[in-house]
């Protein structure tokens, strides 16, 4: 594990979107803080996916102190939407003390990373959050086109409140790998939405937590109009992922009450110490609404 | 008369009618599940026992129409039960599709109710309605086990309360609850109990208050509402049976359509049918079997054939035969549901003779409906007569009787219809009540359906559209027309069908030899300034020489012209100040008169201003891609006008959003009076054709008799706003017909990737193709040989084709242009005391993105240091040319004097970049290409990111109200014209100020959002001595641009924090160049996008 590096993992899925995946890079490289690995991790690229993958972000590694870069594809045929797998594959491509996650349709802003490795060192927290913007964009051929933006869109200001519902996207925290343990650093490959609050359930009941920048906005989360986004433009899904989400809801309840709280995040919440076997929903019941 | 307690349990909502019909006990009660969502407003709704969805989507679609952020959720097994029977996969399947259209706030849960009620928190539903198993037990079980999850105050639904047979027991317990709790019953569609749980929701009082006649007016009046959508629903299946007959009708057997071909052969009508058709095909215009591939041509010769002209008269006497059964059945139905009609007023009329059967809104409403529909039932009776009458010339006949038997059906099966027979009678017998009442009506309805801002729009660019096609000799923001203008007639449909309304594509598809020898002129109306760089770009296609005749409103604009086509190389240029007078059409035939004789060729072009919200908004660029989009169609109108001598105007096919307004509006007459000046006759019963837009190519001849009239500017009707009947629209009708005067033909071209829904584009591959074309597609208005005017509009289209927005962003990108390596292009940066990790990421940046974009990097980076020295930190000597230091020269100053030396060592492109930044690595290459793309006219900033700044721009045309000098190309003209930046601003606003100088004096300016410059702004704190650096900036400005209001606020934002305003005289600007500016949105200069 390389000491204070931070790895920043980038899900790209549509060759068609290289534009996009230039913007997300481009913010990546445009980070103050280093050093900087960036791995790209795609699903089932073709040689002449690849390549051209490669081609578009290339020169952007020609900057100076230019960052590392690492494009892993996931090979294998199943599943068919390997968006969990991805992430897996990212983090095991990982070198750094720190991770962090970017969608390549989202950027981060140049001090992103500098603000949250601060605070991780400032409070030995295993994972630490700040807030990202959403921005609304209709995307044409070459570029795309911002209509509007929403500061602080996600109510939601602690540990209990997330453990409530989600309110961090993938982009907006930072994780220490020195403190929290590669068991519960994973995504659980059943999910193919919310996996990502999922391992913040784990995290978080286990590690310290850090909210305290969440005043701070490091990153533009987009909502483009063309429905290209997972989440839809308009911020609710589809019929059909209707169905899924109900399924998915379930599975982060059952999350909550097979997952056990530390005793010392218990007390981070607030709580009287109510023994070692409680779970999440015990820690949400015991918790005033 | 109602009363008042009635009128507060109705809304306009309770009128509307459901999206989606299905078989259902509930159809009845929709009008009521509208007023209710609309008077209680849930946040959250839930339906046990969902089944088609007919219920819950009239929640849902009331829910989607209010916009009021309920959300609901459909709970079902969707496996059925002993009442509803049991049922298979496809309900559930069909209810999830229907759902799509919802998703956004709807969920189906299929569940049953029990396992459901844990997915809700307690206290969280506001409005539940309870349709599950009737039983008493179960609807008891069902009420109480999600009586928990109910808010305290929410109302529950039980449908069925009125159904005491198979064991139902819903009324039982509604009948216990409502002992207890506030109710309303209403006892039609199986009865739908309403309950109040806690304290009644405001806005529901008067129904739970209702008693006696009250009460009986709000169920009557539903009751009413409801039995109207029975009616829709049985109609529908009605005209669904008539539709699968008439499927069967058309597909007749040949056999059978022998038999009825024999009856024509007797038949008179269908004999004079026949010999139009024959008359049709003599015409010519039938193209013979030949190597062209022209569209339609093989209907055209299918319809040659003798047995499948027999069989369409046999089609159509079938169909024929069929709607007067229809029309006697209807007349039965209409008697029968006036009846209906007239006994479900009763119930909610005290004295029918009095007042209307609902509010003082709803007889306007229905009178208006029957006006309407009436005028519509009997124009389609008339088209129906018009067919037998005409014959069926063309292929599309038949298709279009079918298309209106379709509407025939719709009328007939419509609510309106149906609920407005009294209404008609009376109306009937009082005609003088009608004009008044369609005024009064309309407003009302559009009122009560939400339609009102909508349709004033629609009238306004309705009234825009056509008639205004012509150039913006007047802003068309003027007052919108009347409301309730009385349109006495429809114009009367004059195109020629579009199936046989030929077009050619451009380009040809072979060689083109574009040299006519002939001069060429461009008359050219700018009454709108600001697009004289748009014109110049597309006028550059023009290959060889093209003088310019540009007329405009004011000398100031005039100025504005003048410089935005300085070092015009193609041509002569000459730029006239003419009265704003008879649009574009004066200037063009009074005004530059003297330019016919001159030059054999003329282009006529016009602005028009955008509006990007109006469907024809795109109207300039499309009828500018279409007639000078490229080089290649340029050279193919050349050449066409070479080949043919004979031809004498090319136009632009129609565009698409417009063509249904193809006709002679209120042009007629004073058309008629000119043509007759001109030595020809016309007749409205012909076709019409002409160049929508009065935008096309021409040879001079071809305008000779309209020239020879000898107009002038007094003759044109003075500017006040018109949107028809104006000499200038009648002009604009006449020039296809002046040129056939004139012994020419005119032809229409296409390029086909902009449209979307015209047939008859005409690929030519060969000279021959053309030839040919020109022989058998082109038409003569004054000789139309028995062709006839479309007998239906076709339909409308909504918007033009995507690709013609991707062709105007290509264009404005400079997407085609390949950036030559040998174009010299600078790098500036001023630095002021930047940190060394700044300036390397700078630098590197911008040596990369030189290098992606092929061009030279020796000495390119050009570079002033306002602060310390970096010689010891940037010591790449190859690829600097450093200026020495002079001191901190401010940002302006600085940027001035590397620019003075960058073009002065032959660079013709500088790109200020802010030392601070990053240059993306493509984004040299692409704020070359929108330089080159707009001629060296523009300014062009890059974007910055990731945090845009929220002033505007266009994403077509990339226009933007100013510029960022953070990363900013200028071109070695804009340079020379402009100056470079104001001095006088050390730092801040120099960049607002030299953009609105720039507009001044006829260059565009363009944000280039492919073009990333990585500014880090995000997070950043501004120190107050910064802030007072910009507010003292902002003085500088607006005292130069003459804006008092914005400096008093400055002067009152500094004393507040402490500062002293500057003492500062600047040059005041020409007033005329204020037009320009904005102080209205503070420091963003323009209304921001957030």
């Amino acid at each position: 594990m390389i000491e204070s590096q931070v790895d920043c993992i980038v899900r790209f899925h549509n060759v068609k979107r290289l534009h996009e995946l230039s913007r997300c890079i481009f913010s990546l490289v445009s980070q103050k803080y280093r050093p900087l690995h960036i791995i790209v991790v795609v699903q089932r690229f073709s040689d002449a996916e690849l390549l051209a993958t490669h081609r578009a972000i290339e020169p952007l590694f020609r900057l100076p102190d230019a960052p590392m870069l690492t494009i892993k594809n996931w090979q294998s045929e199943e599943p068919i939407d390997a968006r969990t797998e991805l992430l897996n594959m990212g983090l095991a491509a990982a070198t750094g003390q720190y991770v962090s996650f970017l969608d390549y349709d989202d950027v981060l802003y140049p001090e992103a990373h500098e603000v949250l490795v601060n605070r991780l060192k400032a409070t030995g927290a295993g994972i630490t959050f700040a807030s990202v913007r959403v921005v609304y964009a209709d995307v044409y051929r070459q570029f795309i086109h911002l209509v509007k933006q929403v500061n602080a869109p996600f109510s939601g200001k602690n540990l209990k409140d997330l453990f409530r519902a989600n309110f961090c996207p993938i982009h907006s925290y930072l994780i220490d790998r020195s403190i929290v343990s590669q068991k519960d650093l994973s995504f659980d490959t059943n999910m193919t939405w919310e996996e990502d609050y999922d391992m913040l359930l784990k995290i978080c009941a286990n590690y310290s937590s850090d909210f305290d920048q969440l005043n701070v906005v490091i990153g533009d989360y987009y909502y483009k109009t063309d429905g290209s986004n997972s989440v839809p433009s308009d911020g609710i899904p589809g019929a059909d992922r209707m169905q899924e989400y109900e399924r998915v809801k379930a599975f982060i309840e059952v999350r909550r009450r097979t997952t056990l709280v530390a005793p010392e995040i218990q007390k981070q919440l607030g709580l009287p110490s109510l023994g070692a076997n409680v779970t999440i929903r015990d820690a949400l019941d015991a918790l005033p609404s | 008369m109602l009363l008042k307690e009635v009128t507060l349990s109705l809304s306009a909502s309770s009128f509307w009618a459901p999206d989606y019909i299905c078989q259902s006990a509930w159809i009845e009660h929709a009008p009521f599940a509208f007023w209710l969502t609309d008077a209680l407003r849930p946040a959250r709704f839930v339906e046990l026992g969902t089944h088609y969805g007919y219920s819950y989507f009239a929640f849902c679609q009331a829910i989607k129409r209010l916009d009021i952020g309920t959300t609901a959720y459909a709970v079902d097994t969707w496996e059925g039960d002993e009442h509803a029977g049991f049922y298979d996969n496809s309900v559930y399947e069909s209810v999830l599709e229907i759902n799509r259209q919802y998703a956004s706030f709807s969920r189906l849960t299929r569940a049953t109710f029990a396992e459901a009620a844990e997915y809700f928190s307690d206290g969280s539903i506001d409005l539940i309605h309870i349709d599950g198993r009737h039983f008493y037990d179960d609807v008891k079980q069902d009420y109480e086990s999600w009586h928990p999850k109910l808010t305290e105050n929410a109302i529950v639904l039980f449908h069925d309360v009125n159904v005491r047979e198979r064991g139902f027991g819903v009324w039982k317990f509604f009948e216990e609850l409502a002992s207890k709790h506030p109710s309303f019953r209403f006892n039609h569609g199986n009865g739908l109990g309403v309950l109040a749980l806690g304290t009644i929701p405001e806005g529901l009082e008067k129904l739970f208050s209702a008693t006696g006649a009250s009460a009986d007016q709000i169920r009557g009046v539903y009751s009413s509402l409801g039995g109207s959508l029975s009616s829709r629903r049985q109609l529908i299946a009605k005209s669904e049976a008539i539709r699968e007959m008439l499927k069967v009708a058309a597909d007749v057997s040949a056999e059978a359509a022998e038999r009825l071909a024999r009856i024509g052969d007797w038949d008179p009508q269908i004999q004079r049918i026949r010999s139009a058709l024959e008359r049709c095909e003599a015409t010519g215009l039938a193209v013979g079997t030949t190597g062209l591939k022209i569209p339609q041509e093989r209907a055209q010769e299918s319809k040659a054939s003798a047995a499948a002209v027999n069989e369409k008269l046999a089609q159509s006497k079938s169909i024929l035969q069929t709607r007067e059964a229809e029309v006697s059945e209807l007349r039965r139905e209409n008697e029968a549901l006036r009846e209906d009609l007239a006994t479900s007023a009763t119930l909610t009329e005290v004295k029918p003779a009095e007042k209307p059967v609902t509010t003082e809104s709803i007889r306007p409403l229905l009178a208006e409906m029957v006006i309407q529909e009436n005028r519509h039932h009997r124009t389609l009776l008339e088209r129906l007569d018009r067919l037998t009458r005409d014959g069926l010339e063309k292929d599309s006949t038949i298709d279009s009787l079918r298309a209106r038997a379709a509407e025939y059906d719709a009328i007939r099966n419509s609510t309106a219809w149906k609920m407005t027979a009294p209404m008609r009678s009376v109306l009937a017998n009082l005609p003088a009540l009608r004009t008044p009442a369609r005024r009064a009506m309309k407003a009302v309805h559009w009122t009560a359906t939400g339609q009102l801002l909508k349709r004033l729009a629609a009238r306004r660019r309705a009234a825009e559209s056509f008639p205004d096609g012509q150039a913006g000799g007047v802003d068309i923001t003027a007052p919108p027309p009347d409301l309730f203008q009385s349109h006495p007639r429809e114009p009367a449909e004059a195109a020629r069908p579009v199936e046989i309304d030929y077009s050619v594509a451009v380009p040809f598809g072979f060689t083109k030899d574009c040299n006519t020898g002939g001069r060429i002129a461009a008359v050219v109306h700018l009454y709108y300034e600001e697009f004289a760089c748009e014109f110049r770009s597309y006028l550059s296609n023009i290959p060889g020489i093209v003088d310019l005749y540009i007329s405009t409103a004011d000398d100031f604009q005039a100025s504005v012209i003048k410089k935005a086509f300085s070092g015009w190389e193609k041509g002569n240029v000459e730029v006239r100040v003419v009265p704003n007078r008879g649009r574009d059409i004066a200037p063009k035939l009074v005004s530059f008169k003297d330019v016919y004789d001159k030059h054999e060729y003329v282009l006529h072009l016009h602005s028009k201003r955008s509006k990007h919200a109006d469907v024809l908004a795109p109207w300039r660029h499309f009828l500018l891609e279409n007639l000078l989009g490229n080089s290649d169609i340029v050279s193919s109108v050349l050449h066409a006008f070479k080949q043919n001598a004979k031809l004498g105007i090319i136009a632009a096919q129609h565009f698409e959003p417009m063509r249904h307004w193809t006709n002679w509006g209120g042009n007629y007459s004073g058309a008629q009076a000119l043509a007759t000046r001109m030595g020809f006759f016309i007749n409205e019963q012909d076709p019409l054709d002409f160049p929508s837009g009065s935008m096309f190519w021409a040879r001079s001849a071809a305008l000779r008799p309209l020239l020879n009239l000898h107009l002038q500017i007094d003759d044109f009707d003075l500017e006040s706003g018109q949107k028809d009947a104006t000499l200038a629209h009648a002009i604009e009708r006449l020039y296809f017909y002046a040129c056939e005067s004139a012994g020419f033909g005119w032809i229409k071209i296409a390029r086909p990737e902009i449209y979307s829904h015209t047939p008859a584009i005409v690929e030519v591959t060969s000279e021959a193709d053309l030839g040919e074309f020109f022989d058998r597609c082109t038409f003569r208005l004054l000789d139309p040989r028995g062709v006839k005017p479309r007998q239906f509009m076709p339909a409308p289209v909504s918007e033009p084709s995507p690709r013609l927005f991707e062709l105007v962003q290509d264009r404005a990108l400079g997407e085609y242009i390949t950036v030559d390596p040998e174009t010299r292009v600078a790098i500036g940066l001023v630095t002021y005391n930047n940190s060394e990790d700044e300036l390397k990421l700078a630098v590197g940046a911008a040596k990369v993105s030189m290098e992606l974009a092929g061009l030279s990097t020796n000495k390119s980076l050009f570079l002033l240091d306002n602060g310390i020295n970096t010689e010891e930190l940037l010591k790449d000597t190859e690829l600097f040319t450093r200026l020495s230091a002079q001191g901190n020269s401010g940002f302006g100053g600085g940027h001035n004097r590397l620019m003075q030396a960058a073009f002065q060592n032959g660079y013709e492109i500088y790109i200020a970049v802010n030392p601070d930044g990053a240059l993306h690595p493509d984004a040299v290459r692409y704020l070359v290409q929108m330089v080159q793309a707009a001629n060296g006219r523009a300014l062009v900033e890059a974007l910055q990111f990731p945090s845009e700044h929220p002033k505007p721009y266009d994403p077509y045309t990339m226009d933007t109200p100013w510029v960022s000098g953070a990363c900013l190309a200028i071109s070695k003209a804009a340079f020379e014209d402009l100056g470079g930046f104001d001095e006088g601003f050390f730092m801040y606003c120099e960049d607002v100020d030299l953009s609105w100088r720039a507009r001044a004096q006829g260059y565009a300016l363009k944000t280039c959002p492919r073009a990333l410059f990585l500014h880090a702004v995000t997070n950043r704190e501004m120190s107050p001595t910064t802030l007072q650096m910009i507010f003292e900036s902002g003085i500088k400005l607006a005292r130069k641009w003459g804006a008092a209001e914005f400096e008093s606020w400055l002067h009152a934002e500094l004393a507040a924090k402490g500062f002293l305003a500057p003492v500062l005289s600047p040059t005041a600007i020409p007033a005329e160049w204020r037009k320009f500016s904005d102080f209205s949105h503070h420091f963003s200069f323009a209304q921001p996008r957030w």
